[in-house]
């Protein structure tokens, strides 16, 4: 009786097996292929490098730190009152002026993402932005793995 | 999660074959001169627009049809949400009062459909502020 219910149980999960792994490839989609063409994108619009963001981090903490100094200023001159309401308006306007500041100190820096072109195996042409990060290494030529598809989709080297 | 993200991509894909299938009827609500700017990318090669079209903050998206080989790349121009702050004030100095929070806003979607070698066929657009919105390419040198 027990053997009896063993057996479909296991030929149940090795179905489940099976069609697990055959379905696998529909969902984790990997297709061999060529960059045919690589460019950094120069229109960034809200991205922005490593270099940008700590240009800005640095200047928005230093232009809180002036806001706060100019409300205190303001309160110890006598105005106490207004000391109380100009602090957080003065410290958040530091902050804004100082990432600003900041930005353009550090400048853009590299280009945060790039066009990978590429040739599948399969015929197809595809192309797709790529962050910088994970395509150092490649280059016009190398073979790579387009893991996934559309814009989800990444490239590594093969 | 790829498989929750993957199936709505998989029916607005169809949906979006289904619609190109008759050649798009929106066109029709397009100024002359919004129509020629994208006409203007028909036989040039996809990987231009992700070059000159924004592709930062979701605003470019890529659908694969693997019945067709066909690729879509849909560039969207919404405005995202915002908040304006509304300011009151005491004597000379001004604070916040309150918040007023903007939704996001749909202007225009525009899909290049470009063939098997990657080259843009035909196109498809949808929403209000297409006209403005809708780019052309930039000359070839």
């Amino acid at each position: 009786m027990q053997n009896f219910f063993r057996v479909p149980m296991r030929a149940v999960l090795a179905a489940l097996l099976v069609s697990a792994t055959m379905a696998a490839p529909a969902w984790a989609k990997q297709r061999p292929g060529v960059i045919e063409e690589m460019q950094p994108i120069q229109n960034r619009g809200e991205d922005t490098s490593k270099r940008t963001r700590f240009g800005r981090a640095v200047g928005q903490n230093l232009g809180m730190l002036g806001g706060l100094a100019a409300a205190t200023g303001l309160s110890n001159a006598g105005h106490a009152e207004a000391g109380v309401i100009a602090v957080p308006v003065a410290a958040a306007g530091g902050s804004k002026v100082g990432g600003v500041v900041g930005e353009k100190i550090a400048g853009e820096g590299p280009a945060t993402r790039y066009m990978v072109k590429v040739r599948l195996d399969g015929g197809r042409v595809l192309s797709t932005t790529q962050l910088r990060e994970n395509v150092s290494g490649l280059s016009v030529g190398s073979r790579v793995i387009v893991d996934g598809n559309g814009d989800e989709a990444r490239i590594t080297a093969e | 999660m790829n498989a929750l993200s993957f199936t709505p991509r998989a029916m607005a894909c169809a949906l979006l074959c289904l619609g190109l299938a008759g050649t798009s009827s929106a066109e029709g609500t397009l100024s002359a001169d919004a129509k020629a700017r994208a006409d203007a990318w028909i036989g040039r090669d996809a990987s231009e627009l992700l070059v000159q079209l924004r592709v930062d903050g979701g605003r470019l998206e890529i659908d694969e049809d693997d019945t067709s080989m066909e690729t879509y790349y849909t560039s969207n121009t919404k405005k995202p949400g915002w908040t304006e702050n509304v300011y009151g004030s005491v004597g000379d100095l001004r604070y916040i009062d309150h918040q007023v929070k903007h939704p996001p806003e749909h202007r225009c979607d525009i899909t290049y459909v470009a063939d098997r070698d990657g080259i843009i066929r035909r196109w498809e657009h949808d929403g209000p502020q297409c006209d403005t919105d809708i780019v052309g390419p930039k000359p070839r040198r």
